[in-house]
């Protein structure tokens, strides 16, 4: 059924936007990572989306042959982030290059934050879609009651 | 009364013109939810299915295969309007596709509702004259 695929659509942005979120608490998380397992400071992640078809399913698999212009999205993390890293003067902590300066994590808190807010409110409207499309195949079913 | 009569009486052009609009309905709403699930994709651009034109071409007995009807009591077949999406220019428009999406769905319970009462009211009908 037709919106029953609209669902999966909802859903997939449903899973992006939560990949989002979880990269965006990964990133505070690490705002002080001063280093990691390859070396040097943590280097800030970013989620990066793109249309992607939805499902494995048959149903999911025949609407979209059926129809190839509507797209789910999905979310890959990536760490192509080439801003500068902030570096404080501390020649006791035991990162500090020779010169006496540690390099910090390039990540801006309220961007983060900002980012956050926004995959929220991205999280909430595929919810209205979703749960839209719930309330029309249940009025649906009341047809010839 | 002519049986076929009966027939056009009972299942008139409201129930044909409910079910063609519910059709357009259903795959208006999958194209919102796309939008909607993409607002944040970049370079993706919003698509829409023009309810409007589709049903009031339906309505003028429009049909996309051509096919030939024999009887002008006949129904058109249906409008395949999973074809029909356009796409709209511009980025997707967040506020826009949520209105758009409440509004296909209030309409669609709205439809559903008024095909439920066209059904009441044959039902009616047939029982108090038995």
């Amino acid at each position: 059924m037709n919106l029953f695929s609209a669902m999966e659509l909802s859903a997939s942005g449903l899973n992006a936007q939560r990949t989002a979120t979880h990269v965006i608490s990964m990133n505070l998380a690490n705002i002080q990572t001063t280093w990691t397992e390859e070396g040097g400071p943590y280097v800030r992640k970013q989620a990066i989306l793109s249309p992607s078809p939805v499902s494995s399913k048959f149903s999911g698999i025949l609407a979209n042959r059926m129809n190839p212009e509507l797209m789910g999205v999905k979310a890959e993390i990536r760490v192509d982030d080439t801003r500068n890293h902030e570096m404080v003067f501390d020649p006791t902590h035991p990162h500090a290059d020779e010169s006496g300066y540690v390099t910090l994590p390039n990540i801006n808190l309220l961007e983060e934050m900002v980012a956050l807010l926004s995959a929220v409110r991205s999280y909430e409207a595929n919810v209205t879609a979703f749960n839209s499309a719930k309330s029309m195949v249940l009025k649906s079913l009341e047809i010839g009651k | 009364m002519d049986g076929r009569l009966i027939f056009s009486k009972l299942f008139d052009r409201t129930i044909a013109v409910l079910e063609q609009s519910l059709d357009i309905r259903t795959p208006r709403h999958r194209v919102l939810s796309s939008n909607i699930a993409n607002s944040e994709t970049p370079n993706y651009e919003a698509k829409d299915i023009p309810f409007q034109k589709i049903l009031e071409g339906s309505m003028n007995q429009y049909s996309l295969l051509n096919l030939k009807r024999t009887h002008t009591k006949h129904f058109p077949e249906g409008v395949i309007t999973d074809m029909m999406v356009e796409t709209v220019p511009g980025g997707v428009n967040i506020d826009q596709e949520m209105a758009k999406l409440a509004e296909n769905n209030l309409r669609f319970q709205a439809e559903v509702q008024a095909l439920l009462k066209k059904i009441e009211a044959l039902k009616f009908t047939i029982s108090e004259t038995r």
